[in-house]
């Protein structure tokens, strides 16, 4: 016990008191100060603390049963992840009783389309075509002429007209006869022939 | 039977060798814990609270390492700071005026003057800073050398020896009108 001789031989370390190293009125100032703490005593009396310490070191170190550790057992958890084990039970109940409690989304409605045949008598009209044909008024000579045919047809035109008025429309504009022409000479007709 | 083993077997549940052990630690550990939080209740669950985690985790004791003593001391002083930091200062100074003996008023002037000076010196330990205080109680008070200090307040011997050296400048300071009358006191009952 060498450093106990420390409280009499104090001395700074670190120099920032400027107390003196081995005076004598440092010696006393010491032993006084000494006696002067030795003042100060504490409560003697430790029973109530015996008897807690020993209880709790008896519950501590007495065997339970296996189904009392298991109910009486703690775990240590991180906050974070006791946190998430709350909420997230938590959260999907409320999702889930949410959902549950809410309408339906709008969804389109499902039409089924029933195709029902109904038989409806139908009186079908026959329809009667008839040619009707319109006798044409005759026309002035010189207005026929040069709105039908030009004045080099006339005259074949005028010998196609029949009594009746009508004449077929045969327009001759860019006709061009052939240069050649080759003759064929049946001697006899087919009887059959028209 | 070392501590290392009476440890082994209180772990197993051999009560006796736990008491063999906490009789030996428990006063001194109430003392300074008593000193350091100034309050006889908290010493009392703090020391309650030591040789229980001992028990619960005596793998955290490592005998090569220091003794149980130390090993106690310093998980006693782990608490005490943590007492600090939950509720922000460092002394119940109004319980220890609370905790002050009732005065019997037929006890001689001599019993009163004690009396008065037991109750500056608590409150004069009780100002010194945290760890000014804690390496007085221990070399004052509890007797460990400079080494074992060191090891419980896991610094090095310079450090503590100038904390020490400041706790006791401090405190007579703050002592001093007390000083020498104690001095005249002592030459008295000498005399």
């Amino acid at each position: 016990m060498e450093d106990r001789n420390y409280k009499i031989n104090s001395a700074p370390v670190d120099g920032r008191d400027d107390e003196p190293r081995f005076d004598l009125e440092g010696l006393d100032a010491d032993r006084e100060l000494q006696s002067l703490l030795s003042k100060w005593q504490t409560p003697v009396s430790l029973r109530a603390l015996d008897q807690r310490v020993r209880l709790s070191y008896r519950a501590q170190t007495t065997p339970h049963p296996w189904w009392r550790r298991i109910l009486t057992s703690t775990i240590s958890l991180p906050v974070p992840v006791a946190a998430a084990l709350v909420l997230v039970p938590a959260l999907a109940a409320a999702a889930l009783l949410g959902r549950r409690q809410l309408p339906a989304p709008n969804a389109p409605p499902i039409i089924v389309e029933r195709i029902k045949a109904v038989e409806v008598p139908v009186v079908r009209e026959r329809v009667v075509s008839r040619i009707v044909y319109r006798e044409k008024k005759p026309a002035t000579a010189s207005s026929s002429k040069s709105k039908s045919a030009p004045e080099s047809m006339s005259l074949a035109l005028a010998s196609g007209e029949n009594s009746q008025g009508y004449f077929t429309d045969t327009n001759l504009a860019g006709f061009q006869p052939n240069a050649e022409m080759n003759f064929k000479v049946i001697k006899k007709a087919d009887k059959n022939e028209k | 039977m070392t501590e290392d083993q009476l440890l082994k077997k209180a772990c197993r549940g051999d009560e006796t060798a736990f008491l063999l052990l906490y009789e030996r630690y428990r006063a001194g550990l109430y003392r300074f814990l008593y000193r350091m939080l100034g309050s006889a209740e908290l010493a009392e669950d703090l020391t309650h609270d030591c040789f229980l985690s001992l028990m619960r985790q005596p793998e955290r004791f490592d005998p090569k390492r220091a003794s149980l003593r130390t090993y106690l001391y310093a998980a006693g002083r782990n608490l005490a700071f943590k007492h600090f930091r939950q509720t922000g200062h460092e002394t119940v100074l109004d319980e220890l005026e609370e905790e002050l003996p009732m005065i019997d008023r037929r006890e001689p002037l001599q019993q009163l003057l004690e009396e008065e000076l037991a109750s500056k010196v608590r409150q004069a330990v009780a100002q010194l800073p945290p760890l000014q205080r804690e390496a007085l109680i221990l070399f004052e008070y509890e007797g460990l050398s400079l080494a074992e200090l060191a090891a419980v307040v896991e610094t090095d011997v310079g450090t503590v020896k100038a904390r020490l050296h400041r706790a006791r400048a401090r405190l007579r300071r703050s002592l001093a009108p007390y000083l020498k009358s104690h001095l005249l006191l002592t030459s008295v009952e000498v005399y």
